[in-house]
């Protein structure tokens, strides 16, 4: 999770299984079925699978009002909606996603696939390829503004219990932010627990931005039926300035509070089986 | 013209583009709806209605070329009420704007606030109250909605019952 560029902490063997790169921008109403089937012609060398998904509604981080417990999501449409369009290389280990308001570059570890290929070698330079010419299509197509509002960087891990024995109640012994004082006084035997977390993530001038969402989740691993942890880390907030830099600026910026985040949560027995090489 | 409706969960969950592989169902949300879920869903109901309702509207709806609602501008209000609004809260009117864009607004117990949503990050917001002695504001918002809370509240506090004190 770093790279020789940067003082964030790196992990020899993360257990990182997908990282997300996306964009939310004002809708396109001109960004139709047919506009997204000329963009797949440019990509589909290197993306030759196509799939469609419902759209993803608006999502915004704002701050000043209440976070209700549960609050019915409402999206009026004009027309039909236009799906979200899956262009996905042979090995399904990379994609391209666009809908009207968004768009997006996955990574995602595949069964025989390589190891996290590292953020500033592989992961930022190929989302910017596939933005530049998403970017450059809209504006040969007059398909209308690019006004960015939100951006969003998503990682996440799978965490093997398999090396330190443990099972789905011994969350104190990969995170740190969970006491194992409760799971010894408790009356009852633990199962399992589930974590969700929020921060506050902050601009240039100490302003909101954005949020930080860490969920640990108990799982099993589908191909051994092992218990794991599914941790997810999501930066999301408004670009530092509406438009391609400062979708880029709030990116790395969500990364690297990503990888800290990361850091800070889980405990120094994981660091050492993941070969942890720097950071405090 | 559609409206569509599903319910979150507790927190705002990210919204991904991950798949959900080797994630198997260790969370199972409760079969029933709690009450309190379902009094907050029947209290947003008419704000539902009314931007379905001015989202139908043609062009020409005001007969002096007033532009039809932009569907963003619709979802953000929603977004925007769904998590200002108290319980005690009246309900604003919801009126279109000429330019396609939402307008929600209290006249009410001396304080007139006008909110006009333009898409999902420009908000502008004009406000008087009688009662104040700088009476008149008009601020632009974005993200931050911390301006426009208070003034809500304000609303809220104001339209409470007054509670006597025993002399």
């Amino acid at each position: 999770m770093k790279d020789q560029r940067s003082d964030l902490p790196e992990f020899e063997r993360p257990p990182l299984v997908e990282t997300a790169l996306s964009v939310q921008f004002a809708p396109l109403s001109g960004l139709d079925i047919p506009r997204i089937g000329l963009l797949w012609q440019q990509f589909r060398d290197r993306l030759p699978k196509v799939e469609q998904q419902p759209p993803l509604g608006p999502m915004v981080e704002r701050i000043g009002v209440r976070t209700s417990l549960g609050s019915p999501s409402f999206q009026v449409l004009q027309k039909p909606p236009i799906p979200r369009c899956w262009f996905l290389s042979k090995a399904e280990d990379e994609l391209v996603q666009i809908q009207q308001d968004r768009f997006g570059w996955n990574w995602r570890k595949t069964p025989d696939g390589q190891s996290y290929p590292r953020y500033e070698r592989t992961v930022r330079p190929r989302f910017i390829k596939y933005f530049q010419k998403f970017l450059k299509f809209l504006q040969d197509q007059g398909v209308g503004e690019f006004i960015p509002n939100q951006c969003e960087v998503t990682y996440a891990n799978e965490i093997s219990l398999d090396d330190i024995e443990a099972d789905h109640g011994m969350l104190d012994a990969v995170f740190r932010g969970w006491a194992g004082a409760y799971r010894e006084r408790s009356p009852l035997q633990l199962e399992s627990s589930r974590i969700e977390v929020r921060h506050l993530i902050p601009g240039p001038k100490g302003e909101f931005i954005g949020r930080l969402y860490i969920t640990i989740d108990p799982a099993f691993r589908r191909s051994d039926d092992r218990p794991i942890f599914f941790m997810q880390l999501t930066a999301r907030g408004k670009p530092l300035t509406p438009d391609y830099d400062g979708t880029l600026g709030f990116l790395d910026l969500g990364r690297r509070y990503i990888v800290e985040s990361f850091d800070a949560a889980t405990t120094p027995l994981m660091h050492k089986l993941w070969r942890k090489r720097n950071g405090s | 013209m559609a409206a569509s409706l599903d319910y979150m969960t507790s927190l705002q969950m990210p919204q991904k583009f991950l798949s959900e592989r080797d994630r198997l169902g260790s969370r199972r949300d409760p079969a029933s709806e709690t009450l309190s879920e379902a009094m907050w869903y029947r209290r947003l109901s008419p704000i539902m209605a009314k931007l379905y309702e001015l989202s139908n509207l043609p062009g020409n709806w005001d007969s002096y070329g007033g532009q039809q609602v932009q569907p963003e501008c619709a979802n953000a209000t929603f977004e925007i009420l769904a998590t200002a609004l108290g319980e005690k809260t009246p309900l604003p009117w919801i009126v279109p704007t000429p330019d396609g864009h939402v307008q929600f607004e209290w006249h009410i117990h001396d304080m007139d606030l006008e909110v006009e949503v333009s898409s999902l990050a420009s908000i502008h917001v004009l406000y008087e109250d009688l009662r104040s002695e700088d009476p008149v504001e008009e601020f632009e918002l974005d993200y931050d909605l911390t301006k426009l809370q208070s003034l809500i509240d304000e609303i809220t506090r104001r339209s409470l019952p007054r509670t006597g004190t025993a002399g």
